[in-house]
C-alpha cells in the first residue's frame, strides 16, 4: 500500500471535521428532545412532527418543489438545445459559446441576483413565481448545457448515419439513437439543476415578491430568530434530499 | 455488363476547396463483389458514401436500379452500409440491432424475430440475441454489423474496410465467410479495402483508386497481370518496374529468373517470408529488380554476382512514371 504522509492525514482530519462536524450537530439536534440547541435531552421526533404540522413550511415546500421543477424543464428546454445545435460545429467562437456558457457558474450568487433584481424591474416584471422560475432556469441553464454536450461529445456520428442508413427518418434517428444516447446526461443535468434550484437562497430572496416562499428562503428568514431545533429538522430533510438527488445524479452521469 | 444494378456518373466531391473525387464512373452489375482499393485518402469511403446517401456529391448522378437517387434521403434508398468501426446502437442488445431496419419498416414482432435468428446464424452467431454490443467481441461486433445490414436484403450492400480492426488470422477467415455469404445471399457487394491481397482474394472485379481518380477497373488477374499503369503495377501484387528507354514495363516478381538471362547485376537483398523468397538484384543501370520464388534461398549472399532474365511476353507496358 502506499504510504500516506502524516500531514496529508492531519490535513484530511481537519478538513472533515470542519466540513461534516457542523451538519452531523444540525443532524443530531435535530432529534434532541430540549429545545435548547446546546443541551442534550434524550431523542425524539418532535421537531419532525412539528415540522409536519406547520403549513406554512408545507406550502413554502411545495413552492420550492414546483419552482424547481418549472425551472429545470425550461433549463432542459434550453440547454439540451443548445448543446444539440452546437454539436459537431467546429466554429472559431466555440469555445468562447462553451465558456460564455457557464458563467453563471462563475459569477458570485449575490451579482446574479443583483442583475435579475435590476432587470426584471426595469421589464416590469411582477416579482414572484415567474420572475423566480426565470432565475432559477438561468443558472440552471450551464449545467445542464454543460453535461450534456460533454456526452454529445463522446457519441460517434456514425451511430446515427447507421440508424439513417438502416431507414430511420431524421426524427426517427433522434428518438432512437441520439436521445437514449445522451439521456443518461440529461437525467444528471436535470437532477443537479433540481438540487441547485431547490437549495438556493441569494438568487431567490433578490427575484421573489411578496406572497411566495421557498423552503431555503424560509430557513433563511427562521435563523433571524435564533436556531430552533425545528430549524435542524429541516435542514436534515432538506440535506437528505439533496444528497439523494447529487448521488443520483452522479449515478446516472458515470453510468 | 448485362444487368447494371448501380451507375455513377461523372461524380465530383470536394471538401473545403479540395477534390476529393475527380469525376468518377462507373457501373456495377447485379451479384458483382466489387472492391474499391486505393490508399488512405484516394475517396474510396467518399465514394461509398455517397453510394449511401450520407454526402451528397457536387456533381453527377448515382443511379440505382435504373432510377436516379442522387437527391434521396439514406433512409428511402434500397442500400445498406456495415461501416468501419461497426457502428452498433450501444442501448440495444444483438436482437434490437439487427432488428432495427425491420421495425422501421413496421414488420411483425414474430417476422422480425425469425428474420434476425436467420440473420444470426448466416454469421455464424446462433443464440447471440440478448448480448449487448460491450460483450463482444471485435469479430463478433463485426459479424453481427454484417447481420444489420443484411437482414434488410438490399439491392447493394456497402462495406467501409469492414476487417480492418481484425487481426491477421480473423480477417483471413472472415474474409472467405464474406465471400460465401455474398455467394449464397446474391447481394451485390461493394467492398472497400486499402489491402491488395484482401481485394484479389475476394473480389469479381476491382477498382483501383487514386487521387479521388480510378485508375483501373478490372477483374483479380486483370489488374494483376495486365496493369495499365505503373501506379496499378506497383499497388497490386508490387510489380518491378523497369525502363527501358522511354518506355516503362511492369514485371511480376515471379516471373524474373535468376542465375540465368541477359542482365547482370548484385544481389542487394535475400528475404524470405510465408514460403516465399525476394532477392532484390541491382542491375548496371542501377535500376533494381526483384524475383521471388518459393522456397529458402540458402546459397545467395548480398554482395554475390547474378544475372536475371525474363520473357518479353512477361513485359507489361504502363502508363506513367516509374
Amino acid at each position: 500500500m502506499k504510504k500516506v504522509s502524516k500531514a496529508a492525514i492531519v490535513f484530511l482530519a481537519v478538513v472533515t471535521v470542519l466540513n461534516y462536524l457542523p451538519i452531523l450537530l444540525t443532524v443530531v439536534y435535530s432529534f434532541n428532545k430540549s429545545k435548547l440547541s446546546s443541551m442534550w435531552e434524550g431523542f425524539s421526533l418532535d421537531w419532525y412532527r412539528m415540522l409536519l404540522r406547520d403549513g406554512d413550511i408545507k406550502k413554502a415546500l411545495l413552492n420550492s418543489i414546483i419552482l424547481a421543477f418549472s425551472a429545470c424543464v425550461l433549463a432542459l428546454i434550453i440547454g439540451v438545445s443548445a448543446a444539440l445545435a452546437m454539436r459537431g460545429k467546429k466554429l472559431f467562437f466555440d469555445d468562447f459559446i462553451s465558456n460564455f456558457a457557464s458563467l453563471p457558474i462563475m459569477i458570485p450568487e449575490i451579482i446574479l441576483g443583483m442583475v435579475f433584481m435590476a432587470i426584471f424591474s426595469y421589464m416590469n416584471l411582477p416579482f414572484g413565481f415567474v420572475t423566480m422560475t426565470i432565475a432559477h432556469a438561468s443558472f440552471c441553464v450551464p449545467y445542464v448545457f454543460l453535461i450534456v454536450r460533454a456526452r454529445l461529445m463522446g457519441m460517434d456520428s456514425s451511430l446515427e448515419e447507421a440508424a439513417r442508413d438502416l431507414g430511420a427518418s431524421e426524427l426517427e434517428t433522434f428518438r432512437d439513437v441520439t436521445l437514449p444516447y445522451i439521456l443518461p446526461g440529461i437525467a444528471s443535468g436535470l437532477l443537479l439543476s433540481f438540487a441547485m434550484s431547490f437549495d438556493d437562497v441569494v438568487i431567490s430572496i433578490f427575484t421573489t415578491g411578496p406572497s411566495v416562499n421557498t423552503l431555503a428562503v424560509k430557513i433563511y428568514t427562521k435563523m433571524k430568530t435564533g436556531i430552533t431545533p425545528e430549524i435542524n429538522a429541516l435542514a436534515t430533510v432538506i440535506l437528505v434530499i439533496t444528497v439523494l438527488i447529487i448521488f443520483i445524479s452522479e449515478k446516472t452521469r458515470k453510468d | 455488363m448485362t444487368d447494371t444494378i448501380l451507375s455513377l456518373e461523372n461524380i465530383e466531391k470536394s471538401f473545403d476547396g479540395e477534390k476529393i473525387l475527380k469525376n468518377i464512373s462507373l457501373d456495377i452489375g447485379r451479384g458483382e463483389f466489387i472492391t474499391l482499393l486505393g490508399s488512405s485518402g484516394c475517396g474510396k469511403t467518399t465514394t461509398i458514401r455517397i453510394i449511401a446517401g450520407l454526402e451528397t456529391p457536387d456533381g453527377g448522378k448515382v443511379v440505382l436500379n435504373g432510377k436516379d437517387i442522387t437527391a434521396l434521403a439514406p433512409e428511402k434508398r434500397d442500400v445498406n452500409t456495415v461501416f468501419q468501426n461497426y457502428a452498433l446502437f450501444p442501448h440495444m442488445n444483438v436482437e434490437k440491432n439487427i432488428g432495427y431496419g425491420l421495425r422501421l419498416k413496421k414488420m411483425s414482432q414474430n417476422e422480425i424475430k425469425n428474420e434476425v435468428k436467420n440473420a444470426l446464424s448466416l454469421v455464424q452467431l446462433e443464440g447471440f440475441e440478448k448480448r449487448n454490443p460491450s460483450q463482444l467481441s471485435g469479430g463478433q461486433k463485426q459479424r453481427v454489423a454484417i447481420a444489420r445490414a443484411v437482414v434488410n436484403k438490399p439491392s447493394v450492400l456497402l462495406l467501409d474496410e469492414p476487417l480492418g480492426a481484425l487481426d491477421l488470422m480473423l480477417r483471413r477467415q472472415m474474409q472467405t465467410e464474406l465471400k460465401k455469404l455474398q455467394k449464397a445471399l446474391g447481394i451485390t457487394f461493394i467492398y472497400i479495402t486499402h489491402d491488395q491481397e484482401e481485394a484479389l482474394n475476394m473480389s469479381s472485379r476491382i477498382v483501383v483508386m487514386r487521387n479521388g481518380k480510378i485508375e483501373q477497373t478490372g477483374t483479380p488477374s486483370e489488374v494483376y497481370d495486365t496493369p495499365k499503369t505503373a501506379f496499378v503495377a506497383e499497388f497490386v501484387g508490387g510489380a518491378n518496374l523497369y525502363k527501358e528507354g522511354e518506355k516503362i514495363f511492369a514485371i511480376r516478381s515471379e516471373h524474373v529468373r535468376l542465375g540465368v538471362g541477359d542482365y547482370a547485376g548484385v544481389v542487394t537483398e535475400n528475404s524470405f517470408m510465408a514460403g516465399l523468397s525476394k532477392v532484390k538484384v541491382r542491375l548496371r543501370d542501377g535500376q533494381e529488380i526483384t524475383s521471388s520464388h518459393m522456397g529458402m534461398n540458402i546459397d545467395l549472399n548480398i554482395g554475390d554476382e547474378i544475372s536475371v532474365g525474363w520473357d518479353k511476353n512477361d513485359m507489361v507496358e504502363v502508363k506513367g512514371e516509374k
